[in-house]
């Protein structure tokens, strides 16, 4: 099983529970004294200057719980992106780097301008099913579980490297490492020493500024980074001509401190501090005067000791707090029925009676609607009379109690003025407010063991509260706890055969309890060649907002109205009256092959798969939506393969292709009408491609670089194709510690197809930007 | 073979030296010869030096400790070997016979270049660390030299060496300002970190920074010397107890037959070291180290 460790290495380890405790800490113990012994004789008989020339014993400073598994030997596809491919490939952001893993697809949710990205297939609404860690930092937002890509205050240019798991691996990376796991790790303040400058600019709005400032002074190393990014964003459906039709631009920045320093000859802290703000646009809904805009403010606060206390035994203590504020307002008009407090009610018991309600309050004025209104408001119909009458004129279903009829009642009489219902269409206008505050609390003790020659551990426990205060959301403020146990181990059972296995026990206060297993083979067909038989198991938790929402919209400030009210909630809301939501599921096999042919500098990795996923959620979270379930299934199948392959010092190449055949099956939709059936029999695979090819070559000269990457995709959200290349070239020079460079970046579409929803493209097939930076 | 140079005297070194193994192994003997073997301390690895080195001259050597001269003085032996930095510098020349230095520096044996008859040093050469690094990462792969500044590059004789063309860039301390900052921007431009022997820039203190800093981005430590693999060094080249006793009695067996010392210098005979877990965690294929000890060995004599 991978593990991170501080410096980003991956680890290896496996579960003990064949065995009984008193012989395996007898056996391990003993093979850990016989293996020191021998190390130290080893090493010994040849270090000949030691005694007369070194003052010291060198330390040693690689230990083996801290050494990085060799790739034939990983129990997973692991694609990982260095430090000198993100500058080559030049992008601007982290989705963007996604695109070349093998499998993986960007798409963007269509309400809050958020990209998602999948591996294999998932819903692009609301990035849930992938976990994102940064230095070990989950960025998995859990009370609205998401990811926000804008809201990561990490710079590209501080990017060590990113180690993409594909594939569910919740025994190491824990809770909601559902898909895959993107592990981010940046660089040691130690090793960014100096200043850096860049500023980008380009069409479609792109202004994007860096400056980093890294210093030492004794054994203390800390970075202070600020970064402002900026653009456009997807300029709508008929835009053309670099014209922009869309209302999605964003305007982040951040800034981020890293300070790192050693506590004693075994132990190093490291802290980091930082705080964001950005301010997105977003579109306005059709009772909204204004956009109600994002307004968002983060921070965080993270610590990590890690001890090493042998060659052979390291651990850490983690702990971290982060905080996220979100703010939308915006004026808004709307029928003064629509804050009844009745019908609000009423929504929470049968919402389709209650829309009708409010529809046939519009129809006042008619000579057929005032004699419905009339006729409800003063007892003479009957329910069996009104499902009639709109079933026969809306085409709806509506199964009506008395008492649901009388609260309409109750609420068209409240609009009576002693001649007519006119009021009912009264409209008053009023501030809508949605606010967010989710805090998270988290610790983590983690123990990395080499036991022997043969076997080495790795487990854990941690602590985590995600606390989320709003009345929009919640009405008030909820929490929920998660307590995690996890172990994994790897056993090399003969010299060609290692077994790798683990599992993480999660206890949570919203949801069950839920174990996640994971067993890996890998077998040595030679050093760098090797064959791997994976089997894992992860759940995604649901979130509080699917769980346990609260979910309504006060207007405040409202005019004269006759409901006399100053403010009230819309009645739609959402409730967890209904909800019984399960663990999203997936149990994944793969049968994988990775090779490193040294002669050639070619490392080859190659996958086939199957994926089972149950009780998916796929139900727009949305305030209107009628229905929550966890009931769809989807399986996927597939094959993916990954070759990186460097012929000379001066040249790599990167090409990955996927293959991905997935098949969705929804549970309950009878309460869905025939086109929200037909949106959600899509949505899990609006954003998968069935074919997928990404090359990438790159070419250093003397002072200067260029890279240039295709991408294709094919029956891209089920029938398009998607095309586009990109190049990246950089000049840079020298003068006396100065290094000023300058750079340009081009994106061409070959096609001019949306991502997953119509809206989402370009009114130019060319987005490019111009780059200049300085680093002394 | 990657400095491209031919060298006519190193063809003629490598020639005599082949001439001296096998009048060696034929006859030749210094069993007359009395030979001291003069150290700071008794070290176990002093007296196995003392035994080799006998057993190959074929007579009985002396060890004595610096502070213990003989009743009849040093000169009543025909040579002597200074073991160790420490014999070598409180060592007085004045009253002594041929004096041969082992384990020393070649910056150390330099200093007594005029007083010692001859000299093998103990660290591995420069141009036999690059051959090895080059072996393992590719012959085409840049590689970079830490080294304090200037005067010391100059003084080391590694300026000497052709190193350009073997893609090899001296990265100077006293230029940046301090070691990090150069590390830095030699493991940016580099493939791997050569090692000089330079025990105040490879100290036990800094080892561990340079050690860390370079893996943090996946570029490994060559050399500088066998004591720091265990560290965490990817490999080196290095000369065990029974490579120092080979040439030491070669040495002395020319200077004291033919009364002609041979040149203070590096040891020819070596093997190869690894340290497998860090080449396995690079996700290197390491060549078989006694294959590539010969190769190397055959390659500096073609030289």
């Amino acid at each position: 099983m991978l593990f991170p460790t501080d410096t980003g290495v991956l680890v290896c380890s496996m579960t003990i529970n064949i065995m009984s405790k008193t012989r395996i800490i007898f056996s391990l113990c003993s093979a850990l004294l016989l293996s020191e012994t021998a190390l130290t004789d080893e090493y010994d008989s040849f270090e000949l200057d030691t005694p007369f020339v070194l003052d010291d014993d060198i330390p040693v400073v690689l230990t083996a719980s801290r050494l990085k598994q060799p790739r034939a030997e990983v129990p997973a596809s692991v694609t990982v992106i260095e430090a000198a491919q993100i500058a080559a490939w030049g992008v601007r952001s982290l989705p963007e780097l996604m695109r070349f893993v093998p499998g993986m697809s960007i798409g963007h949710g269509d309400d809050e301008n958020n990209t998602s990205i999948a591996y294999h297939a998932s819903n692009p609404n609301i990035m849930r099913r992938l976990q994102v860690l940064v230095d070990g930092r989950s960025v998995f937002k859990a009370g609205i579980a998401s990811v926000v890509w804008d809201d990561i205050p990490v710079a590209l240019e501080d990017i060590l490297r990113i180690e993409v798991t594909r594939g569910p691996n919740a025994a190491t990376y824990g809770a909601n490492s559902f898909l895959g796991v993107i592990n981010i790790v940046t660089k040691h303040p130690g090793d960014t020493l100096g200043t850096r400058m860049r500023y980008r600019t380009g069409n479609n709005g792109v202004d994007d500024g860096f400056v980093s400032y890294s210093g030492e002074s004794n054994q203390n190393s800390y970075r202070i980074t600020a970064l402002i990014r900026a653009d456009d964003g997807f300029d709508g459906r008929d835009a053309s001509g670099g014209d922009d039709e869309y209302r999605d631009s964003r305007r982040h920045g951040f800034v981020t401190a890293y300070f790192n320093r050693p506590l004693d000859s075994i132990t190093q802290l490291s802290l980091q501090a930082s705080l964001k703000q950005g301010h997105t646009d977003i579109r306005r809904e059709s009772y909204e005067m204004d956009a109600p805009d994002q307004e968002t403010k983060q921070g965080y606060l993270w610590s990590r000791i890690r001890t090493e206390f042998s060659a052979n035994h390291s651990s850490h203590l983690q702990a971290y707090w982060q905080t996220d504020n979100r703010k939308q307002r915006s004026a808004a008009c709307l029928p003064t029925l629509s804050l009844d407090p009745e019908l609000f009610s009423l929504y929470q018991q049968n919402p389709q009676w209650s829309n009708s309600v409010l529809g046939i309050s519009r129809l006042v004025g008619t000579a057929d609607g005032d004699n419905l209104v009339g006729g409800i408001a003063a007892g003479l119909v009957t329910p069996a009379d009104v499902e009639t009458l709109l079933l026969a004129n809306q085409g709806l279903a509506l199964d009506i109690t008395q008492e649901q009829l009388d609260s309409a009642r109750n609420i068209y009489t409240r609009g009576f003025n002693g001649t007519d219902f006119l009021q009912l269409k009264e409209m008053v206008c009023g501030d809508t407010e949605r606010n967010l505050r989710e805090d998270r609390y988290d610790i983590e003790w983690q123990d990395t063991m080499q036991w022997s020659d043969t076997l080495r551990t790795v487990s854990g426990i941690s602590f985590r509260r995600d606390q989320v205060d709003s009345e929009t959301y919640f009405n008030g403020r909820v929490h929920n706890d998660t307590y995690r146990l996890f172990a994994n181990a790897e056993w090399r059972m003969t010299p060609y055969l290692l077994m790798n296995a683990g599992g993480m026990y999660e206890a949570e206060d919203t949801n069950d309890s839920a174990f996640s297993p994971r067993l890996a083979f890998n077998w040595l067909l030679a050093p760098q060649h090797s064959i791997r038989l994976v089997y894992s198991e992860a759940v995604r938790s649901p979130d509080l907002l699917e769980q346990e929402p609260e979910y309504s919209i006060r207007v405040k400030n409202l005019g004269d109205n006759y409901l006399n009210l100053n403010d009230g909630r819309i009645y739609v809301n959402q409730t967890a009256v209904s909800r019984d939501l399960k663990h999203e599921k997936i149990a994944s096999t793969e049968l994988g092959y990775y090779g490193k042919f040294s002669d050639l500098n070619l490392e080859l990795d190659i996958k086939v798969y199957q994926d089972k996923l149950t009780q998916l959620i796929s139900d727009h979270i949305a305030l209107n939506s009628l229905s929550v379930d966890s009931d769809t299934k989807m399986n996927i199948n597939g094959a993916e393969m990954q070759l990186q392959w460097q012929p000379d010092s001066r040249n790599w190449f990167w090409l990955t292709a996927a293959y991905i055949d997935a098949d969705v099956t929804l549970g309950d939709t009878s309460e869905l009408t025939e086109k929200q059936r037909r949106s959600l029999s899509v949505v899990e695979l609006r954003q998968t491609a069935q074919d997928n090819l990404v090359v990438s070559w790159h070419h250093q000269g003397d002072g200067w670089s260029v890279t240039a990457s295709h991408f294709w995709l094919d029956a891209y959200n089920e029938t398009n194709r998607y095309r586009r290349y990109e190049i990246n070239t950089k000049k840079t020079w020298s003068f006396n510690g100065y290094k000023p460079w300058a750079g340009f970046f081009l994106q061409h579409l070959i096609d001019d197809f949306p991502l997953a929803y119509a809206d989402q493209r370009y009114s130019t097939r060319d987005l490019y930007y111009f780059q200049a930076g300085l680093d002394f | 073979m990657f400095f491209g140079c031919k060298d006519a005297h190193t063809v003629y070194r490598w020639l005599s030296i082949c001439l001296l193994t096998c009048m060696l192994a034929i006859s030749a003997q210094a069993d007359d010869a009395r030979i001291v073997f003069v150290a700071h301390e008794k070290l176990p690895s002093v007296e196995q030096l003392v035994e080799k080195t006998s057993a190959l001259l074929e007579t009985r050597s002396e060890l004595r400790l610096l502070h213990e001269p003989p009743e009849a003085g040093w000169q009543s032996y025909d040579a002597v070997v200074l073991v160790g930095p420490q014999a070598l510098e409180s060592w007085s020349f004045e009253h002594s016979p041929a004096a041969v230095a082992v384990f020393v520096s070649r910056d150390a044996a330099a200093a007594y270049r005029q007083q010692l008859a001859s000299a093998l040093y103990l660290e591995p050469p420069l141009k036999r660390q690059v051959a090895l690094a080059k072996s393992i990462l590719g012959s085409d792969r840049p590689l970079g030299i830490l080294v304090q500044d200037k005067a010391q590059w100059k003084n080391s004789g590694l300026s000497a060496l052709p190193l350009q063309q073997a893609l090899v860039t001296p990265y100077f301390v006293d230029q940046y300002g301090n070691l990090n900052r150069a590390l830095l921007d030699l493991l940016k431009n580099s493939h791997a970190l050569i090692g000089t022997y330079d025990t105040e820039l490879y100290s036990s203190t800094n080892i561990k920074n340079i050690l860390i800093t370079a893996y943090r981005q996946n570029k490994p430590l060559i050399g500088p010397s066998s004591a720091y693999i265990k560290a965490g060094a990817l490999a080196t080249t290095y000369s065990d107890l029974d490579d120092v006793a080979r040439r030491l009695s070669e040495i002395l067996l020319t200077g004291l037959k033919e009364q002609l010392w041979p040149d203070a210098g590096y040891n020819p005979y070596f093997k190869v070291r690894y340290n497998q877990q860090v080449g396995r965690s690079l996700n290197l294929l390491l060549p078989d180290a006694d294959e590539l000890a010969v190769r190397l060995t055959n390659s500096e004599r073609e030289n």
